[in-house]
């Protein structure tokens, strides 16, 4: 019941990708063969979301690896936990994308696509009710941005009822392979905005700082980066994964969370983030993680939230906590910080509770928010795109593959409209008829409370 | 628009009328659970969250209503054209089967 298809794409798709099964693994018991060793029930009542039970009661995980050349693929193969996934699901091409967005929607991605979604459909033709597909991919290189932006269109043509969610990996100077990211991350973001329901947003920049400053790495490697990444995939999917909770499945996550259907770009945090010396020193409270939770230090995004207002919000608390204090944390911090939360969407605030903390952890938190300071993300690509596009620099590697350059202006001015946007609803107050007029939404829990 | 077509518009319907079973099972069975500890007498803030979730699960209803009647609508619109492709073809069976299981007037 209510199946989830996961797909990783690209070299930091199959990355991180491949840690959150692990991670996942591990919440739910299942070890590197397949078979359940959990204890407790509550692991499995739910385990269908992201797993297929095989023969023998195995545990396969839904998850299509897709790459455009073979070396992560052999990567996620050869990993501890590469013996769950399914042979046949893995897929890679010769080639490579070169980090160029052409080459992986149009030409070498366009030429794999065909045998990946035969893979899709056979995993979609077993499930009994299937809820949506997640994708992670980055936006930077040439494969997950490309290919995956391929990949979304295409299942979105095929299913365009069911959700689609990404955990989208935002490319940052700090972090860098390329100079063409901006490219590619804008060309992206562009099909995002039109394609897909749910998207995550996990900046490099930000993962850099938690790393850096709060961690106290002197140089993170793309492991300690990805490890970040992963705690937070497992964060924003516990309520998908384990019963009883707000947000249960993708369909609901959205209708709590988007109020507006463009404007579907999460910032995800995580609490506690503390460096692996320090780790002793502190005990952890229903407190602390509020406090953290809000915090700009705690964003996977470069962002500081408290520069925009939030359209709602939801938090996470994994552990054995007390309802009653975390109702109370969260109503205290709402009070306090009133104006960042837009007074237009009542109750934006929803806290779920989770007994099962993540591995290795007592109590932990996450954090998902549709705040309008995303922007800030967007901003410094397109700051980047257009320093670069104003010259034509580059631009060559893209026409070389066929495209035109009209999609590259179509995708600049698809990003500045989602940015104005933000900043729209930023300013926006109750009493302003004017953007009700102009934006007559049906979905949103607005007009879920005046249908009960 | 070919039989693709059809078989894609007709699958949209087929799984949100399955979404839709699916929440009415929920919101029955959050009911019972909510009342089980309502007469337990469980922890006040345990049975205000589980409330919670039922609303959620509530809300998700009149959302599957509209997306099926969304659904009906686009599927009719398409049978309308009268393509030729479709005549005598299993997806047009298919979908006036599904379309007969719907009783809601689009």
């Amino acid at each position: 019941m209510r199946e989830i298809v996961h797909l990783q794409t690209g070299q930091c798709g199959n990355q991180v990708g491949s840690s959150f099964w692990e991670a996942i693994s591990q919440e739910h018991g299942i070890d590197q063969t397949g078979q359940y060793v959990g204890d407790n029930p509550v692991q499995l009542e739910k385990i269908d979301v992201y797993y297929t039970e095989g023969q023998g009661g195995r545990y396969v995980p839904r998850s299509v690896c897709v790459d455009l050349e073979p070396g992560s693929i052999d990567t996620v193969r050869s990993s501890p936990y590469g013996g769950l996934f399914r042979p046949d699901n893995m897929i890679h091409g010769s080639t490579g994308a070169g980090n160029n967005w052409a080459k992986g929607y149009y030409t070498e991605g366009a030429e794999l696509v065909d045998s990946i979604m035969d893979v899709v459909r056979k995993e979609v033709e077993g499930c009994d009710s299937l809820q949506g597909f997640q994708v992670a991919h980055s936006l930077g290189g040439g494969t997950g941005s490309g290919l995956g932006s391929l990949l979304i269109q295409k299942i979105r043509e095929e299913y365009p009822d069911r959700v689609m969610a990404t955990f989208s990996v935002v490319p940052s100077p700090r972090v860098s392979e390329t100079v063409i990211e901006p490219y590619n991350a804008t060309l992206s973001v562009h099909h995002l905005v039109e394609n897909t329901d749910e998207t995550f947003c996990i900046d490099n920049e930000a993962l850099y700082n938690i790393c850096h400053k709060t961690l106290k790495m002197n140089s993170p490697s793309y492991g300690d980066l990805n490890r970040l990444v992963t705690t937070v995939m497992s964060g924003v999917t516990t309520s998908l994964r384990f019963p009883g909770q707000l947000n249960s499945d993708l369909r609901k996550m959205a209708v709590n969370l988007i109020p507006f259907p463009r404007l579907h770009f999460f910032m995800v945090g995580f609490a506690p983030l503390t460096s692996a010396a320090s780790q002793t020193f502190r005990s952890v409270t229903v407190s602390d993680l509020t406090q953290q939770l809000f915090s700009s230090t705690n964003m996977m995004a470069a962002a500081d939230p408290s520069t925009g207002r939030y359209l709602t919000v939801a938090c996470l608390f994994r552990g054995k906590v007390s309802m009653r204090e975390v109702e109370q944390q969260m109503l205290s911090i709402r009070d306090r910080n009133s104006s960042n939360f837009v007074e237009w969407i009542p109750n934006n605030v929803q806290t779920v509770s989770c007994d099962i903390p993540p591995a290795g952890m007592s109590l932990a938190s996450t954090f998902i928010g549709n705040n309008t300071a995303i922007q800030s993300l967007f901003l410094r690509i397109q700051e980047q795109f257009s320093a670069m596009f104003r010259r034509k620099a580059f631009i060559h590697w893209y026409t070389d593959e066929g495209m035109d350059e009209l999609e590259f202006s179509e995708a600049e001015s698809n990003m500045n409209d989602l940015i104005s946007e933000y900043q729209q609803y930023e300013t926006a107050t109750a009493e302003d008829e004017y953007y009700e007029e102009e934006y007559p939404e049906e979905e949103g829990p607005l007009e879920y409370e005046e249908q009960e | 628009m070919s039989l693709r077509d059809l078989k894609i518009k007709t699958n949209v319907l087929k799984r949100n009328l399955k979404d839709e079973i699916h929440y009415k099972k929920e919101v029955e069975q959050q009911e019972a659970y909510v009342e089980k500890l309502k007469s337990d007498d469980a922890d006040e803030y345990l049975i205000r969250k589980q409330i919670e979730v039922l609303d959620e699960s509530k809300m998700m209803l009149p959302d599957c209503k509209k997306r099926i009647a969304k659904a009906v609508e686009d599927l009719k619109a398409l049978l309308d054209t009268q393509n030729p492709v479709f005549e005598g073809s299993e997806e047009l069976k298919m979908a006036e089967d599904v379309l007969a299981s719907v009783n809601y007037s689009a």
